[in-house]
């Protein structure tokens, strides 16, 4: 295992993804209008209004591990214009998507409590943003929510590009999708990854806590959502199997989480709460039409903290390469 | 589900409590679950270089513009060692940026004050330590893949005891000027041998298996069949515990041993290689009749007594016409009567 990245990483990464995941869940309700089938809708509003924040501390995190760029943040100002690099790719996909993310949220929150515009306008800070109120706010929302899309896929791939991105030093981090598909796994994992932690703070745990009986409403979800953990299980399986084969210290990496010492964080914490479990609920749900309350929100917490283990075990168990 | 005194957009604080508690749950249930798994070992440290690239820019300026240098080196050979390419900074070392490796400071235009500090040669077993090794500290001794073994472990363990051992850019060239990290064999044999013979070195370390492991099965110097030190195709065959003749002498060395084993064989018989044109004699050794590496249609001289199975392979012409004359497909045994060939005189 490698010890110098650990929790903050992993940390980070997630709050990444599933601010991502969880705007892309909520555009696609509202663009698809299901969104206004609804007097009040869970899923677009916790969709539109925690990706903000989540990033943004995300990206405070991140900034705090960089060290150098803690004791000298103008020093990023560097990372801005080195356009081969995928940092920087990551600076201005996150530097967009930050704003655009709270401007969702804002937009969601006015849409859906249209008296807090008294609220707004009674402040003196925030009268700037009564300009809003005068635009329609449900087709700017939707601008901004087909624009921020594009840009929460870049952050979520971009999670994933960040550790492939550190290339052959770190063998199982850069592992092919499959032995003969030269493009790395983890972009792919992680964009699915989002998407289903996402699914599982927006709807599972969201909607379930307002409307229980959710997937009457929306009846595919179940299989969407099976469909999303079907994808993220077989890309882990790739991720493990392609390490495997490569051999190495990426074999070795695999090695350490399938049966080694990562082996009970992999299966009790990530596999069981975050694949197992959630499968079963779902496939429950798809087959009755519904489930309980307690199973929804088992479903979704599990997947929730499944997302950032599957982070972190990722993140120590690379091991580097001879070079 | 909600209690129905709670606002409905108390799901947005619940959604952030759910995220501070997945870190929370994480942080707190990762420890116990590696305490109860097998001992973990820590991988050497990943390299902590002070990456400094962006704050190399005057140094690049300066050292790409030979009007620049010339106008304050001392002599034009001076310029000629100081001048870089302009492209040799991005190659793969280059990239790192000049200060990461070389310190001083790249930020100013003051000649002097830019090569306060700087190291001239960062590979030195004096710099290696913070510079080369911060990255390349796991490198191996053996690369048996490459077929090389390299003196690495003595050079780490000098740098580590600061004794006075070869720079790492002995062998691997300046590798942020254009130089492709890989030995060259002729900068090596030039640095390494004179050095090796001033120090006294153990003679095998100044020959070919000093470096090279060999891939074959024979302890044999390499130079005794290989020509060159530049391709290892290059061979002769000085050595083999039979006598080869003929074409078998021009055949390439795995076209019979399997490669790059030499103790293991196809076969030691003809038949291994060749496939019999003719079905008599099969339990005979073609040299019985053939003579090694030679035209199969040249015969030993009286290796085949025909007189033994034909008593009239002797009358008249018949044993001075060709083979194929009679044995039109093949050398299987003919009818013996004159009427199988000869038409009877009307």
């Amino acid at each position: 295992m490698q010890t110098v990245w650990g929790w903050l990483p992993a940390i980070y990464l997630f709050l990444g993804g599933l601010g991502a995941g969880a705007f892309l869940v909520a555009a696609v309700i509202e663009l698809t209008n299901k969104r206004y089938e609804f007097d009040f809708c869970a899923i677009t509003l916790v969709g539109a209004t925690i990706p903000g924040p989540v990033i943004a501390l995300g990206a405070v995190i991140l900034i705090f591990d960089l060290g150098a760029g803690l004791r000298e943040p103008w020093r990023i100002a560097y990372m801005l214009t080195h356009f081969t690099s995928a940092m920087t790719w990551g600076v201005w996909i996150l530097s967009l998507f930050i704003p655009l993310s709270f401007l969702y949220g804002f937009l969601e929150v006015m849409d859906t409590y249209p008296s807090a515009w008294g609220w707004v306008k009674s402040r003196k800070w925030a009268r700037k943003l009564t300009f809003l109120h005068r635009l329609p706010v449900r087709r700017v929302k939707r601008i901004v929510a087909r624009v921020g899309s594009v840009f929460a896929v870049g952050t979520a791939i971009y999670t994933g590009v960040l550790l492939s991105a550190v290339g052959p030093a770190m063998p199982f981090w850069s592992t092919w999708v499959l032995p003969f598909i030269p493009l790395p796994i983890l972009p792919f994992l992680f964009l699915v990854s989002a998407l289903s932690t996402g699914v599982g703070v927006t709807v599972d745990v969201a909607a379930t806590l307002v409307a229980p009986d959710v997937y009457q409403y929306i009846r595919r979800l179940p299989l969407i959502h099976l469909a999303i953990i079907g994808i993220e299980t077989l890309l882990l399986g790739f991720l493990l199997i392609t390490a495997f084969l490569q051999g190495g210290a990426a074999a070795a990496s695999a090695r350490d989480i399938v049966i080694g010492p990562h082996s009970i964080v992999f299966w009790v914490l990530i596999v069981i709460p975050g694949f197992v479990y959630p499968f079963i609920v779902h496939a429950y749900a798809a087959g009755l039409g519904r489930h309980s309350p307690a199973s929804g929100l088992g479903s979704g917490i599990g997947i929730v903290v499944s997302g950032l283990f599957l982070r972190y075990l990722i993140i120590v168990s690379g091991i580097p390469a001879v070079l | 589900m909600l209690p129905s005194r709670w606002p409905r957009w108390a799901v947005v604080l619940i959604a952030f409590a759910l995220v501070l508690f997945a870190i929370l749950i994480a942080l707190t249930l990762e420890p116990a679950a590696q305490a109860i798994a097998p001992q973990l070992t820590p991988t050497p440290a990943v390299f902590r270089l002070a990456y400094a690239a962006p704050l190399s820019g005057g140094c690049v300026d300066c050292h790409t513009d030979e009007a620049r240098l010339q106008a304050t080196a001392a002599s034009q050979s001076d310029v000629q060692r100081a001048l870089i390419q302009a492209d040799e900074v991005t190659s793969l070392h280059g990239r790192l940026g000049c200060v990461t490796c070389h310190q001083g400071n790249g930020q100013t235009d003051d000649k002097t004050a830019a090569h306060q500090g700087l190291v001239s040669n960062p590979s030195d077993y004096r710099q290696a330590d913070e510079v080369c090794l911060a990255c390349h500290a796991n490198v191996r001794t053996d690369i048996p893949e490459q077929h090389i073994h390299t003196p690495h472990e003595r050079i780490l363990w000098g740098i580590h005891e600061e004794q006075e051992v070869c720079s790492c850019s002995n062998c691997h060239g300046p590798v942020a000027h254009g130089t492709a990290p890989v030995g060259s064999h002729a900068g090596l044999a030039a640095y390494c041998i004179d050095c090796h013979e001033q120090r006294d070195v153990p003679p095998e370390r100044l020959q070919c298996i000093g470096c090279h492991i060999s891939p074959h099965d024979v302890t044999l110097d390499c130079e005794t069949c290989h020509l060159s030190t530049q391709t290892w195709a290059s061979t002769r065959l000085a050595v083999h515990p039979m006598e080869l003749n003929g074409r078998h002498a021009e055949l390439h060395c795995f076209e019979c041993h399997t490669q790059p084993l030499f103790r293991t064989i196809s076969g030691f018989t003809c038949r291994d290689c060749h496939t019999a044109a003719h079905e008599f004699g099969a339990d005979q050794d073609c040299g019985d009749c053939h003579i090694d590496g030679n035209s199969w249609s040249q015969v030993r001289e009286g290796a085949f007594d025909h007189t033994a199975i034909w008593s009239s392979y002797t009358v008249g012409t018949h044993a001075q016409i060709a083979c194929r004359a009679c044995h039109l497909e093949g050398y299987q045994a003919l009818p013996s009567d004159c009427g199988a060939c000869h038409q009877q005189n009307p």
